[in-house]
């Protein structure tokens, strides 16, 4: 009986344990690309069924400032703009007039905006109040790698979604032939953070929020010593992958792009 | 010749039942038996029950029965539904006392569903059922666009589906490759969050205010469960199977230092809250009434004996008054029951005048009735100055008064009934009075029958019925059953000595004109001669008029339903918080009608369109269009068909999703069912029409609601609290038209029955009284309300009796005693008789008595039982308690004034 109790309260305790990051856990993630810092880098987007070979992919850039938020510049196959601030979130589509959706008083937005800048700004705060997180670490030996060999936990491997973009490297897209920093982002290993030997690592948010539980299942961030991919897990088993690369500190979106 | 034999031989007759009726316990029996087995039968029949809702107090609205149906079935939900409002600073303490309230009612059956789920949807099925249906639902921008260029409207839709973070599912592409559902969506989540403060947040209903955290936690009461309340428990928290555990859950969270508060909101509180006291005062009230006229009487009549009848009278009146309740009825409101109290004072009032009038009768006759004397009552008559000779003749029974006996042989009515002389000399003296009393009376709450508001019909039928027991009792059986012991000497009703004034008429008669001594009394002389002596209440009535005719400009018909209502300090804190936390501080609602729902569909879409900028609009069409605008966006997405195929091929999509979408686009009909999420504003048939509530938030501008509300037509606008208030005032206009109606009647019947003279002094009288209330109003504001004027009817009513009593006296049919032959001034004084019959004193003629013993007993009686009421933790029970007190007051004033007395030049 004794032995039973203690068992329950180990099962307790590690459940909890595993329920939100330790300190050690924050600091290893920040020491390892999750930081709160400016950046951009190139961005490829990649919408998949959970059971079919249909993609569709994008490539952009990314900002990210931890000051005033995220732009995702979508120039690939088509223009779109998407700034996410705490405030805001703003939609360009083409040529059209910008759409601003103020947060204030709309849940469903403050909810998406909370859990983006909780990844991108390694607020971890925000995180554990949107997310459950668990975080998984593993050695290089496990790096089988996908597009960018940044992703590595089983759920994120598509053998069909790799053979759709190696038809794109080989399609007449400059990006696929790797020229620009689409190029590189999609030959993949050509970055420096790629290549080392640092170990890997994933980090699985579930969802706390039954209205966002019921779009998102999960979303897995993974990196090495910069985040390499989001992966975002519909409950139907569809996804959305975001793959970065070239990632550097500093800006590069022009400054009429954030007052949108 | 025959055949006015026949007509005088019929007369004859019908002269003859009711002479033997007035003098048989007949009509008492017919009366109550009939009643009480008609109210047993009914009763078993159809069990009834007590309404404690409070919100049943308001009348309903709506401009028929139909609307008044579809109002009921709207807020029927909200009004049974109970919110915990659970605030901490921190987050995590808000949701973990939240989750304990949620364990404590989970499975206890008391709520409908697990605590806060009932608001929970599956956005899944929402965005399927969405997607199924995309091509009804684009709205009006949306159409536009595609109408005038279907060419960008494409290019735009194949950038959104590229852009970053664009919520379009793969799988939803097959179905929508236009991903018109995702404009759809954002479109309807944009409104529905755009209508609370609050938001959904891992199962909980959150909100963020003054830097706190909040989370709400509603649920629906099962049936019958709504106004269940016991005694509180006493320890700990019990079985979750009251109303009473969700005060006891509140009060213990709240006295832990858990770091949370937790507070309360919902109709079904305020409902059981208000009943629980209701109950208490309807006890306290009624036993507090009973116990204090008790000792009134017992101090006046001096004789246990005499009690009985007293209680006898007024449980039948009681009896009465619920059992007519319970044939009318199917629900008995608790604030009937509560005003109903009031009928404790004023039913008595017609046992008083009929033994006041017996026991003076008896006493002033003993040596003539034959009613038998206990040794008792001889030995006092002997110390109160009984003279012997009139002792030795009260050996006898009580007979029959010889006019009741000639018309008694007449009709063959048994000759054992002659023993009731003197108690049936008694009623027959004060007959006239007791009738035109009780028919004003009856009169007054018979017009509040006709008031559309339910309460008000109820307290008026239980009180007239009551009234109407009490009266048929005191006329038809208290002569009956009286006796000579009933009789005490002592009683300061009979004064020191046997025909002198009465011991409260020495009190308060000469100090309010008795005698020729009229304080008030306003003597015309001329040369030392008199001239007349007019009145003083001509006078005072003269003053009214004229103070009344200044201050008419300042009394207005005003009700404020918000005023009238005061719930507990926690209930009103928890409505604030509950209202800061969602955001609905200002919410009013509208009912639309049409011939089906297509066409309530149509006007609901035109009268949200119609308040756009006026107000933010929940209704159904702002989640899923009319016919009309399905039609449109069908249209629109048919000129969408010559892009399905590009589109497809962009998106990767084979050739069968494109031919499906095609297909559906082409086959999209009109569709009018309403999805279960929306139901709460479908009221569905009500009559010949199809109902649908529509809430309004925020509303800039009420009267620009009002006015496009007319515009549409069918749609019917109701701003609950100046709704309901402007309902009052329309009522109170009526119930004033029936007063007025009722008086002029009253002054009809008094000049008819009394003649000029006395008819007008008694019109003078009442008209004081009528002004008096109004000018009462001006000093206290110049308002005019609901409560005021009901109460108003029965001062009326009331007022009435002591003024007619009063003013005609108690007529003495029966010879003067012996002692008042031997004193002239007693038998003046005994007798009050008027100007004409004062010359008979020192003779045997009949003459009259002063009802001022009986009215005066009547009067305090009746101010206790309002008083009381005026004490009263319901304003509006206060507020009616208060007028009948001061109308009564000023009434009794008025009718001394009018008070019959011997003139003496």
């Amino acid at each position: 009986m004794k032995k039973a109790m203690v068992m329950l309260v180990f099962l307790c305790v590690s459940f909890v344990l595993f329920a939100s990051l330790s300190v050690a856990e924050k600091d290893f993630l920040v020491t390892h690309g999750m930081r709160n810092t400016s950046f951009y880098g190139d961005f490829v987007q990649t919408k998949g069924l959970k059971n079919s070979e249909r993609v569709l992919r994008s490539y952009g850039v990314v900002e990210v400032n931890p000051d005033k938020g995220i732009v995702w510049s979508t120039e690939k196959p088509y223009k779109s703009v998407v700034v996410i601030t705490s405030r805001y979130i703003a939609q360009k589509i083409r040529n059209n007039e910008p759409v601003r959706t103020d947060m204030s008083g709309n849940y469903i937005y403050t909810l998406i905006s909370s859990s983006i800048r909780s990844v991108f700004f390694a607020d971890f705060g925000l995180m554990e109040e949107c997310f459950t997180a668990e975080l998984s670490r593993f050695g290089e030996r496990d790096n089988k790698g996908s597009d960018f060999s940044g992703d590595r936990s089983e759920e994120l491997k598509n053998p069909k979604e790799m053979k759709k973009a190696e038809e794109l490297k080989n399609s007449e897209d400059p990006y696929a032939s790797g020229q620009g920093r689409m190029g590189s982002l999609l030959n993949g290993g050509s970055s420096d953070s790629h290549t080392g030997s640092e170990d890997g690592w994933t980090l699985s948010l579930i969802p706390k929020d039954d209205v966002l539980s019921q779009f998102v299942e999960r979303i897995y961030v993974s990196g090495k010593t910069d985040i390499e991919s989001v992966r975002l897990v519909e409950s139907s088993g569809d996804y959305i992958l975001y793959e970065f690369k070239n990632l550097n500190e500093g800006e590069v979106i022009s400054s009429d792009v954030w007052k949108m | 010749m025959s055949g006015k034999c026949n007509c005088l031989y019929n007369k004859k007759i019908i002269s003859s039942f009711f002479s033997r009726a007035l003098y048989s316990r007949l009509p008492f029996w017919a009366f109550h038996i009939v009643l009480f087995s008609a109210a047993v039968v009914v009763f078993l029949c159809s069990p009834r029950s007590i309404n404690t809702d409070f919100m049943a107090l308001l009348p309903m609205g709506g401009v028929n029965s139909e609307m008044r149906a579809a109002e009921k079935a709207f807020m029927g939900s909200r009004n049974n539904t109970v919110n915990f409002i659970i605030e901490s600073s921190d987050s995590q303490k808000a949701r973990s006392v939240a989750e304990r309230i949620r364990n404590y009612f989970e499975g206890s059956g008391l709520f409908k569903t697990s605590l806060g789920k009932s608001f929970v949807y599956d956005a899944g099925e929402l965005t399927s059922y969405i997607t199924d249906n995309v091509y009804l639902f684009l709205n009006k921008d949306i159409q536009d666009y595609i109408l005038q260029n279907p060419e960008d409207f494409k290019e735009d839709r194949l950038s959104y589906a590229f852009s970053a973070f664009s919520p379009v599912g793969m799988e939803t592409l097959e179905k929508d490759p236009f991903m018109l559902s995702s404009l759809v969506m954002t479109s309807l989540l944009e409104k529905a969050s755009n209508f609370s403060n609050a938001r959904y947040d891992d199962g909980f209903l959150c909100a963020e205010a003054d830097g706190k955290s909040y989370i709400v936690l509603s649920g629906e009461l099962t049936s019958g469960n709504e106004l269940k309340m016991r005694s509180r428990q006493k320890g700990g928290l019990g079985k979750p199977e009251t109303l009473e555990s969700v005060f006891e859950i509140a009060r213990v969270i709240n006295g832990e230092e858990s770091g949370a508060r937790v507070y309360l909101s919902g109709t079904p509180l305020h409902t059981a809250e208000s009943s629980s006291n209701a109950r208490r005062e309807v006890a306290a009230i009624s036993g507090l009434s009973v116990v204090l006229i008790l000792l009134l009487f017992f101090f006046a009549f001096r004789n246990f004996y005499i009690l009985k009848p007293f209680l006898l009278s007024l449980f039948l009146s009681l009896l009465s008054g619920a059992s007519v309740l319970v044939i009318f009825f199917k629900e008995i409101h608790i604030l009937t029951l509560i005003f109903g109290t009031s009928l404790i004072g004023t039913c008595i009032d017609y046992s008083v005048h009929f033994f006041v009038s017996f026991i003076r009768t008896a006493s002033h006759g003993d040596g003539e009735t034959g009613t038998e004397v206990p040794a008792e009552a001889r030995g006092k008559a002997t110390g109160s100055g009984v003279p012997a000779e009139a002792r030795g003749k009260t050996a006898g029974r009580q007979e029959m008064p010889a006019e009741a006996q000639g018309k008694a042989a007449e009709s063959g009515a048994p000759a054992g009934k002659r023993k009731w002389k003197t108690s049936y000399e008694a009623r027959d003296a004060i007959l006239k009075s007791l009738w035109v009393g009780f028919l004003s009376t009856f009169a007054c709450y018979i017009l509040l029958i006709f008031s559309s508001y339910e309460v008000l019909r109820q307290i008026a039928l239980f009180c007239a019925f009551g009234l109407l027991s009490s009266f048929i009792v005191s006329v038809f059986l208290f002569p009956r059953i009286s006796s000579r012991r009933m009789v005490s000497e002592k009683s300061p009703i009979l004064g020191k000595k046997r025909g002198d004034a009465s011991g409260v008429e020495e009190v308060f008669g000469a100090r309010l004109g008795e005698g020729g001594k009229s304080a008030f009394g306003v003597r015309f002389e001329d040369g030392g001669k008199r001239m007349c002596t007019a009145s003083p209440i001509y006078f005072v009535c003269f003053v009214l008029l004229v103070l009344f005719a200044v201050f008419l400009p300042k009394i207005r018909i005003h009700n404020d339903i918000g005023s009238l209502y005061t719930p507990s300090a926690g209930l009103l804190e928890g409505e604030r918080v509950f209202s800061r936390v969602m955001g609905y501080e200002d919410v009013s609602y509208a009912l639309v009608s049409g011939a089906n729902l297509e066409e309530a569909l149509e006007r609901e879409h035109e009268f949200a369109e119609r308040t756009k900028g006026i107000a933010d609009i929940l209704c159904i069409t702002a989640f899923y269009p009319p016919p009309s605008e399905q039609r449109r966006s069908i249209a629109a997405s048919r000129a969408l068909i010559p892009y399905v195929y590009e589109m497809c091929e962009t998106l990767a999509l084979d050739e069968d999703a494109s031919d499906n979408v095609r297909k559906k686009i082409e086959t999209a009909e009109v569709r009018t069912e309403i999805s279960e999420l929306l139901s709460p504003f479908n009221l569905g048939k009500k009559g010949d029409n199809y109902y649908l509530a529509v809430i309004l938030r925020d509303v800039k501008d009420s009267v620009a609601a009002e006015e496009a509300s007319q515009a549409v037509g069918g749609v019917y606008y109701i701003q609950t609290a100046r709704e309901i208030s402007a309902r009052l005032t329309v009522l109170t206009q009526k119930i004033l038209f029936l007063f007025s109606a009722g008086f002029g009647i009253i002054i009809v019947v008094l000049l008819l029955t009394y003649g000029m003279k006395k008819g007008f002094l008694m019109v003078a009288a009442l008209t004081s009284v009528v002004l008096a209330a109004a000018l009462l109003c001006v000093a206290m504001g110049g308002e005019i309300d609901f409560f005021f004027v009901t109460g108003e009817i029965l001062v009326m009513g009331l007022g009435l009796d002591y003024i007619v009593f009063m003013a005609d006296g108690v007529k003495n049919k029966r010879a003067p005693s012996d002692a008042d032959k031997s004193d002239p001034a007693s038998c003046k004084e005994a007798h009050c008789g008027r100007r004409e019959d004062t010359a008979h004193c020192g003779e045997a003629r009949p003459g009259q008595k002063s009802a001022f013993p009986s009215v005066f007993l009547s009067f305090v009686s009746t101010e206790l039982s309002f008083g009381i009421l005026a004490l009263s933790s319901f304003k509006p029970v206060r507020i009616f308690g208060f007028t009948v007190f001061s109308g009564i007051l000023f009434a009794f004033l008025c009718a001394i004034l009018v008070r019959r007395r011997d003139e003496k030049a």
